[in-house]
């Protein structure tokens, strides 16, 4: 699995254009088309992808079995119940894991049980990753 | 009104200007609500109107009309 990482907002295919070049660097197939499924989870031809942002850092996860990832700034504040945004950020990502959206309902009755990576990439941001290879590498995407 | 009520939750919760939100106006596109955001109003929605709202309905909310017009059927 690689987590591409950028610091700034960044043009949709500008970004894709630089992950595919740094997979070719590694010798790895491109994106490919890159679009959005039924439920608006992104999909491409060749990897899982799953991708999340803030106002200005974007991470993009590319993977060779399921993955989701989230990142929220860490001073957000948690839905009731929800006891840290470690906890929010596991539990988004495990839902783009897995293809489904957000339940209230889970909230209510208290998160169920989850297993997720929790990365720190950026400063005053949580992130974490659900799924996804073993094996992880993270790519600084450079400014543009 | 309904409407009224949920336009001043999300002026509350997301600082945005009452009088730029209409029951046309989307959660995502216009005023750039995130899943957390969402959850946070819909659980607010849920404490002021002593609703439970089913997830389906929750994942297929795109307007604030569509909420309001949830609310008024199930409260």
């Amino acid at each position: 699995m690689i987590l591409f990482a950028y610091d700034g907002k960044a043009e949709r295919g500008a970004l894709l254009a630089e992950i595919d070049k740094a997979l070719a660097s590694r010798g790895m197939l491109p994106l490919g088309q890159v679009r959005h499924d039924d439920k608006g989870a992104p999909v491409c031809d060749n990897y899982f992808i799953s991708i999340t942002h803030t106002d200005v850092k974007i991470i993009v996860a590319v993977s060779r079995v399921p993955v989701g990832v989230d990142i929220e700034r860490s001073d957000r504040r948690p839905p009731r119940g929800v006891p840290d945004m470690a906890s929010w950020t596991a539990y988004e990502a495990h839902c783009k894991s897995h293809g489904e959206g957000i339940r209230v309902s889970d909230i209510r009755s208290g998160l169920p049980r989850i297993r997720a990576r929790r990365f720190d990439i950026f400063g005053g941001y949580t992130l974490a990753v659900a799924g996804g290879d073993d094996d992880c590498e993270t790519v600084m995407l450079p400014k543009r | 009104m309904v409407l009224d009520e949920l336009k001043k939750i999300i002026s509350e919760k997301l600082g945005v200007d009452e009088a730029d939100l209409t029951a046309d106006t989307n959660l995502t596109d216009d005023i750039h609500a995130d899943s957390l955001d969402k959850v946070e109003f819909i659980m607010q929605v849920e404490e002021t109107y002593g609703i439970t709202i089913d997830d389906e309905a929750a994942i297929n909310f795109r307007t604030i009309g569509d909420v309001a017009e949830y609310i008024e059927t199930h409260k």
